[in-house]
């Protein structure tokens, strides 16, 4: 993770002195706190108090870096979210289609798997705060028309059902159902839906047909193959 | 924000008394109540809507208001409880349907659910991802009528093992809900300039579906 840029200017003076190294660390500290204290609690009933026990800094220390524990949120779901995006980039580089699905689809999984609390207080937000819906929306839709470019560059047999809304909708169909799986915990799906590689795998597979309007080659699966394939 | 974590169904059959004389009148009332929330719900979120805008809406006293719900939250359970109710009937209807016509049964009940009771679509939406016991409540309504469509699948796909087609059922739904959810719910600026209308949705389901349940992988 880059070091954040508002960090030099919150340290006045001085550039790269010992100061600014120890308020990066404490910057650091405070933000590996709350993502992990949002895996076992709501943000909403979070306190900055929290936050700063588990942190070991002070409170003043904290309002120094961050006026409002929203401040904190925003700039750690920033720095996630560029990651998460890099990586969902770097899955169009694939050659085929279902490479680049699958790898996509990974990247999800990787997100749930890695900050599980962090991703879901980011879906609670972005059910009622437009900043959030807006950082998620101006990614999604930029990489959403590359992967219909790629899609259509490859040759796609039939791309009837290639529109935008349609990629669109499929990259939060393969968020929603790891959310069902891994924040809601569906009790029906998160029986059947086995490990996470499967589910990855299955998801991918999912996504592939509904824009390629095909499966896969089976020489690239490896649960159809097994017989738990969808 | 803080009001929308906490309390969840707290005063849920508070006036169950009162409710037994209500006669045709109050009955009357209390679904002009609920119809004026679910209007009110298709402008703003739940969390800004205000007794006073009810009562305005509704054309009714504060009093009123208090004599049908002891408090906004109970107006707001019981107008979610409905909601579900009437989606989950709507389903298991879609779900008699004999073959092949299945696909276009289930894609309707929840196009109707979105397109006809927007407000109402959009605030569960919000309350499942924001709070565990509206998920829970979804998941438990849901839960037969997922088996049954598993069980629809594994009739129609023989080479689907049984826990193939619950994840085959879920993900058909949560395909069909991550669509509508986008035109309805989040209604992105960026989509909603090319946002299918009804008629499109209605046919772009079905087809997005049988792409999904084709059988196996390619050769």
């Amino acid at each position: 993770m880059s070091p954040a840029p508002a960090a030099a200017e919150a340290t006045p003076a001085k550039p790269a002195g010992r100061r600014q190294q120890r308020g990066e660390r404490t910057r650091l500290k405070i933000k590996a706190a709350v993502v992990s204290l949002l895996n076992e609690q709501d943000y909403f009933d979070l306190t900055v108090t929290d936050i700063c026990r588990a942190a070991h800094v002070a409170t003043g220390g904290f309002y120094f870096h961050y006026p409002r524990k929203d401040d904190l949120l925003f700039e750690v779901i920033g720095e996630y979210s560029a990651e998460f995006w890099a990586a969902l980039d770097a899955a169009l580089h694939y050659a085929d289609p279902y490479s680049a699905l699958f790898h996509a689809t990974t990247a999800l999984a990787r997100a749930y798997r890695d900050a599980p609390g962090l991703v879901k207080c980011f879906n609670q937000l972005a059910m009622t705060d437009r900043a959030y819906v807006q950082l998620w929306e101006t990614a999604a839709a930029g990489w959403v028309s590359r992967l219909v470019e790629k899609l259509r560059a490859s040759g796609v047999a039939d791309s009837r059902l290639l529109s935008a809304g349609n990629a669109y909708s499929f990259l939060s169909f393969a968020d929603l159902m790891l959310f069902k799986i891994h924040i809601e915990k569906d009790p029906g799906l998160a029986a059947a839906a086995g490990g996470i590689d499967q589910v990855i795998e299955n998801v991918a597979v999912l996504w592939h047909r509904a824009l390629v309007g095909s499966s896969p080659p089976a020489a690239r699966l490896t649960f159809s193959v097994r017989g738990k394939g969808v | 924000m803080g009001a929308i974590t906490t309390k969840a169904t707290t005063a849920q059959a508070a006036p169950a008394d009162r409710r037994g004389r209500l006669g045709v009148k109050g009955e009357r009332t209390r679904q002009r109540i609920k119809a004026a929330f679910a209007e009110l719900l298709e402008g703003k979120t739940f969390a800004s809507v205000t007794i006073a805008d009810i009562c305005r809406t509704a054309d009714i006293t504060v009093g009123g208001f208090y004599f049908h719900f002891a408090s906004q939250e109970e107006l707001l359970d019981e107008a979610m409880a409905e909601y579900v109710t009437a989606l989950i009937r709507d389903l298991d209807g879609a779900l008699e349907t004999a073959g092949e016509a299945l696909a276009e049964a289930v894609c309707g009940a929840f196009l109707s659910a979105y397109s006809e009771r927007v407000g109402l679509a959009r605030t569960f939406q919000q309350l499942t991802r924001m709070r565990a016991d509206y998920a829970v409540r979804w998941q438990s309504a849901s839960g037969p009528a997922m088996q049954r469509l598993a069980e629809w699948l594994a009739g129609d796909r023989a080479d689907l093992a049984p826990d193939q087609a619950t994840f085959l059922a879920y993900a058909l739904v949560t395909m069909i809900m991550s669509k509508l959810d986008l035109v309805y719910v989040y209604r992105d600026p960026s989509i909603a300039a090319t946002a299918p209308s009804r008629p499109a949705l209605s046919s772009e389901l079905p087809a997005l579906w049988r792409r999904m349940t084709q059988p196996g992988s390619t050769p």
